[in-house]
């Protein structure tokens, strides 16, 4: 049981409005695991991600935090966001500070570590994705891109151990999408759990170990990156599409070049080796 | 996005350590003020200008524009304060000038006079020593100091938040004026004002869910007590405080040796 972060029960979520965000969801995620959380528009992500935060209570349910159940007074909270971080997906409502570099500082500071810690995280952070240039910056003068890369290194230099992600591929070119990607898996290290949604399946089919695909608020699948696409059913109802290439794949198990869908490529690379 | 707090970021005095610009910009502006004299005003007013054009290397045409816009007020409130007015012509008895119609008189006093030059001359290097610091120091390099300077955290807070929520205000209603102006909603003059009031009700949500997601966010991230930034790092420099020093001390010497020497 030592292996598991969160374990939600039965968790619902019911907006002031009477919308019903979460309805009824059990779900669990484990350590050291890369999870990708993909469904249609409306169907209860960024909702999920709050309650994982603690910005959220569950109108019933419950959510259990390394088994303990989570509380929601300050303290509580502050211990829980220490370990959980999240980054939003409009980095204007992250964004507050003067400049750059002291915006990546506040939460880094916040968890009360030394100046010279503090420091060395931040510069890290800048690296990672590529903001040192900008750092003195004030953050009226970076464009969306840059702010969103800004938003990702102000939770990443706080380290935390559970790493949540909404959307960090929306408004990037390619070039910082693939390097976001490389980032994710730089810093995943055993115990550490990154958690991200996107509307992006060859980004996640590449990426995740684990995916969890939602729909109206109920999870509809939660498993191995590959099983998905052969139901076709699920794939409908969360407006999801086959990667391209678990498609070749397809074609290869069709011509009887791949025998067992565990072997299935995952990435361009591994899809060449095959039709060499 | 504001021209003005674009300068301060890009000027070339902006590394410098912004105790040395406050220092500099603030004794002068108390020491004209206290001494009250036109002369000091006057050599305040082109050192500050100098240094925001040459040192700073703001371009002059903007430093110019800029100047206009207290030059308005300043225009206007003299007008107010030279000229007055009575409906008892008789009573006046130190005015140098005066004209009378209808059953009133129009008139100005020695008094007034003096009042509009005193005036000129205070604004005239406030101006310059406050546009000096706004041109050349970013806002949170002020905050910095303000922190130093043992101000209540509170205030520093609402302030640098308040700033960033400014540009915050500008972006949404730029980017919904450029949603409406694109749809036409500024065709005609009805439909301006129609457009205009939707701007600014929207503005209102917009900032008001703004504000709950960045404090939202700020949770997320373990606000607690207080909001804490790495600070900037600079370095005092040994030729910009003899610099500054050598300033006060000719200022001073001035005024004792051709103080009062105009007006």
């Amino acid at each position: 049981m030592n292996d598991l972060y969160f374990e939600i029960q039965h968790l619902t979520h019911r907006y002031a409005d009477g919308t019903v965000a979460l309805n009824d969801l059990s779900l669990t995620i484990s350590k050291g695991k890369k999870i990708a959380l993909l469904g249609n528009n409306g169907a209860g992500k960024s909702t999920l991600f709050q309650h994982l935060n603690g910005i959220l209570q569950p109108s019933s349910g419950s959510i259990l935090f390394e088994n303990r159940p989570m509380k929601y007074d300050r303290k509580s909270l502050l211990g829980l966001r220490s370990r959980v971080g999240i980054v939003f997906q409009d980095p204007d409502s992250q964004l507050f500070a003067g400049n750059v570099r002291q915006d990546i500082s506040f939460g880094p500071l916040n968890l009360g570590w030394s100046e010279d810690k503090v420091n060395e995280m931040v510069e890290w952070a800048m690296t990672e994705t590529e903001v040192t240039p900008l750092q003195d910056k004030p953050i009226h003068f970076l464009s969306l891109g840059q702010k969103k890369r800004v938003a990702i290194a102000g939770v990443l230099a706080m380290n935390t151990d559970v790493f949540i992600l909404d959307e960090p591929s929306a408004g990037l070119d390619g070039y910082y999408s693939k390097q976001i990607l490389q980032l994710l898996n730089q810093i995943h290290q055993l115990d550490k759990t990154i958690i991200l949604s996107t509307h992006d399946v060859h980004f996640a089919y590449e990426w995740a170990d684990e995916m969890i695909v939602m729909s109206d608020g109920e999870v509809i699948y939660h498993g191995d990156p590959i099983h998905i696409f052969k139901q076709e059913d699920l794939l409908l109802k969360a407006h999801l599409e086959k990667p391209w290439i678990f498609e070749m794949a397809e074609v290869l198990e069709a011509k009887n070049i791949i025998s067992n869908i565990n072997d299935f490529p995952r990435n361009k690379e591994q899809l060449i080796t095959y039709l060499k | 996005m504001l021209l003005i707090d674009q300068y301060a970021y890009i000027n070339h005095l902006a590394k410098t350590h912004p105790v040395e610009k406050i220092v500099l910009s603030l004794f002068l502006l108390i020491f004209s003020l206290t001494v009250k004299d036109a002369l000091i005003s006057l050599i305040t007013f082109s050192m500050m200008s100098g240094l925001i054009i040459f040192a700073a290397k703001i371009p002059w045409k903007y430093y110019l524009k800029l100047l206009c816009i207290p030059g308005l007020f300043l225009l206007s409130s003299m007008v107010g304060i030279l000229f007055s007015f009575t409906q008892h012509a008789e009573l006046l008895y130190s005015s140098v000038w005066q004209i009378s119609f209808l059953n009133g008189t129009v008139y100005i006093t020695t008094q007034s006079i003096q009042m509009c030059i005193q005036l000129f001359f205070s604004v005239l290097n406030s101006i310059g020593c406050l546009y000096f610091l706004t041109l050349t120091t970013p806002v949170h390099d002020l905050m910095q100091v303000l922190k130093k300077c043992r101000v209540p955290q509170l205030m520093i807070e609402l302030t640098e938040l308040t700033y960033r929520f400014i540009f915050v205000f500008l972006e949404i209603s730029v980017s919904v004026f450029q949603a409406q102006n694109s749809r036409l909603g500024y065709i005609s003059i009805k439909r301006g004002f129609h457009s205009l009031g939707m701007l600014i009700s929207s503005l209102f949500v917009h900032v008001f869910h703004r504000s709950k997601e960045l404090s939202i966010a700020m949770d997320s991230r373990g606000y607690h007590e207080s909001v804490n930034f790495l600070e900037d790092s600079y370095h005092y420099s040994k030729r910009n405080w003899t610099l500054i020093s050598f300033i006060f001390v000719l200022i001073i010497g001035v005024y004792i040796e051709f103080g009062g020497i105009l007006v």
